[in-house]
């Protein structure tokens, strides 16, 4: 362990350059995914949609059984078409097939879970569709969708670390590493900071959801 | 039904002395022929029936007769199959519904205040829809706060953080907010308990007397309907049975259906519905010594359960004063037993 401190301390640079490779590759995959995910929540929830909201969440779910690392290689195997089979993009894929799910399932059952006497209320006074999405159910479906959020981010941590296998830069690549040459100071100085980022990062979306809590009945 | 049209044109001609009698529609709602069906269930069927201005008229019948379908419909949340509805003179089909209902007030059972507001913003809303001014608005909800008998420091807290009772009351705080003609009221008090529930029947009443909007109210509880409705619609499957005031609704029920549903004790309630007033004047004697008015004393405004209670355990003739406060004669037990058979 102080081993793996001493080579942390030594390379600290490198580690830091692929920390932000693997930060890097986890926004973008879950900027993209929350902008798949955000919109068709909120497509399938709209009056004469709400019927298939259930074979859609099917669909993500189906996406979901398949293992992680199957995931990543198929993602690798079909971009190889165009050639871009290693690297940065298909881990990119991979981690928003896989980071949908919980977003658009948490933005259904958030917009689903407003009474429909809220929206009936605001209708019946004169509020347009757009202002009860805006003004309604949007915010009011924002703490269970940013859990969603929460649940992806963090999982894609952990995940992405994974693409080191299909050649992305990231904190996997010392952790693959580290395994193949039997080197367990290498293979922590990947695997400390892959926990310490997810757990910084779940602090940082539990602080975000403490602040948007609204007062309850005392 | 015929009463019904004079007594409108008369008020109506009161109102407007130099107008012609065709501004009746100024203020009213009116459904023509209205019909409406789910799939292939008719829910209702050709309903006619005019709410008049300034007045609180309820629609009440078993659950599925159609009176929350027909109370949706005024607002345009439900679209009717057949038919048409005329509010202030205007089709509703040719109106556009977004700003017609930003002037009608609506108030729900389940009251629906959005939590994510806190009760200023919560009455805020139809004046901020209809972009008024911050100032006019904070007047505006000073004024309502007073209204609806809550305090000022209870505008900063959240709709959880109120009784189901002051929650109600900030629903009708919010449909009153930018001073609508016409308010819409679908068991506003029916989750309440009993104590609270006729506490805010009275603040209603109270506030309808000063404000006179044209109300129609959906209730199940007959008493809810017989205390608050000028004029009370009793519906039975998707169709209108009977509209008509209170009193007469009591006196003369149009079926067996109408009779049943006012249920029990009718002799009573009627009592608690009239007023002396009502009395035919040559049922008074005249009295043989000159009464003094007291406190307590019967009044044209005292009403017949009040007047029994008297007959019955002080003396069975009792003095009765105008509105005014003088002497208009006695009223007499054997009388009141008399006009009531």
């Amino acid at each position: 362990m102080l081993d793996a401190l001493g080579y942390i301390s030594e390379n600290w640079k490198q580690i830091l350059q692929l920390t932000g490779y693997h930060i890097g590759i986890v926004a973008t995959s879950s900027a993209i995914a929350i902008g798949i995910a955000l919109p068709t929540g909120i497509f399938v929830t709209r009056p004469g949609w709400r019927q298939h909201a259930s074979s859609i969440i099917a669909i993500g779910n189906t996406f979901q059984t398949v293992p992680t690392l199957a995931v990543i290689g198929l993602a690798s195997a079909g971009l190889s078409i165009f050639d871009a089979g290693i690297g940065w993009w298909p881990a990119i894929l991979a981690l928003v097939v896989y980071s949908i799910l919980p977003i658009l399932t948490n933005t259904i059952s958030g917009i689903e879970q407003i009474p429909q006497s809220t929206m009936r209320a605001g209708k019946g006074m004169g509020m347009t569709d757009q202002q009860i999405l805006t003004k309604i159910e949007l915010p009011l479906a924002f703490p269970v969708i940013l859990a969603g959020i929460r649940t992806a981010v963090v999982i894609n941590i952990g995940t992405a670390a994974l693409a080191a296998a299909i050649g992305a830069d990231c904190l996997g690549t010392l952790i693959f590493q580290g395994i193949s040459t039997g080197n367990t100071q290498i293979l922590l100085a990947g695997a400390i900071p892959t926990a310490i980022l997810a757990v910084i990062i779940d602090l940082i979306f539990g602080i975000i959801e403490r602040f948007n809590l609204r007062p309850q009945r005392h | 039904m015929e009463f019904l049209k004079e007594s409108f044109a008369k008020d109506e001609i009161q109102k407007h002395p130099n107008s012609p009698i065709t501004t009746h529609h100024l203020l009213m709602i009116e459904l023509k022929s209205i019909s409406k069906s789910y799939e292939n269930q008719q829910v209702i069927k050709n309903l006619s029936i005019s709410f008049p201005p300034n007045q609180i008229s309820v629609l009440i019948g078993p659950s599925g007769c159609g009176k929350t379908t027909t109370l949706e419909m005024i607002n345009g949340l439900v679209k009717p199959n057949g038919g048409e509805i005329i509010i202030d003179g205007k089709n509703l089909a040719a109106t556009d519904l977004i700003s017609l209902r930003r002037q009608i007030g609506y108030v729900i059972q389940e009251i629906g205040l959005f939590p994510h507001y806190n009760i200023y913003d919560n009455i805020a809303l139809v004046p901020r829809l209809l972009k008024w001014e911050e100032n006019r608005i904070k007047g505006r909800i000073d004024e309502l706060m007073n209204l609806v008998n809550l305090t000022a420091e209870q505008l900063a807290k959240y709709p959880a953080q109120l009784s189901g009772g002051q929650q109600q009351r900030v629903g009708v705080a919010r449909a009153l907010a930018a001073d609508p003609k016409y308010l819409l009221m679908d068991e506003p008090f029916g989750a309440l308990d009993p104590i609270n529930r006729s506490r805010l029947q009275d603040e209603f009443l109270r506030i309808q007397k000063k404000l006179r909007k044209t109300v129609v109210f959906v209730t199940h509880d007959m008493d809810e309907a017989l205390k608050l409705g000028d004029r009370i619609a009793i519906m039975k499957s998707g169709e209108l049975i009977q509209f008509d005031t209170p009193l007469n609704l009591m006196q003369n029920p149009g079926n067996d259906f109408v009779k049943e549903f006012i249920g029990a004790h009718r002799m009573l309630k009627s009592l608690q519905i009239m007023r002396i007033a009502d009395l035919p004047k040559n049922l008074f004697q005249s009295p043989e010594k000159n009464y003094k008015y007291e406190e307590g004393a019967l009044t044209f405004n005292s009403d017949l359960q009040s007047a029994l209670e008297m007959l019955l355990t002080k003396s069975t003739s009792q003095p009765v004063f105008d509105n005014d406060k003088k002497l208009a004669g006695l009223l007499t037990l054997d009388q009141l037993r008399t006009f009531l058979k």
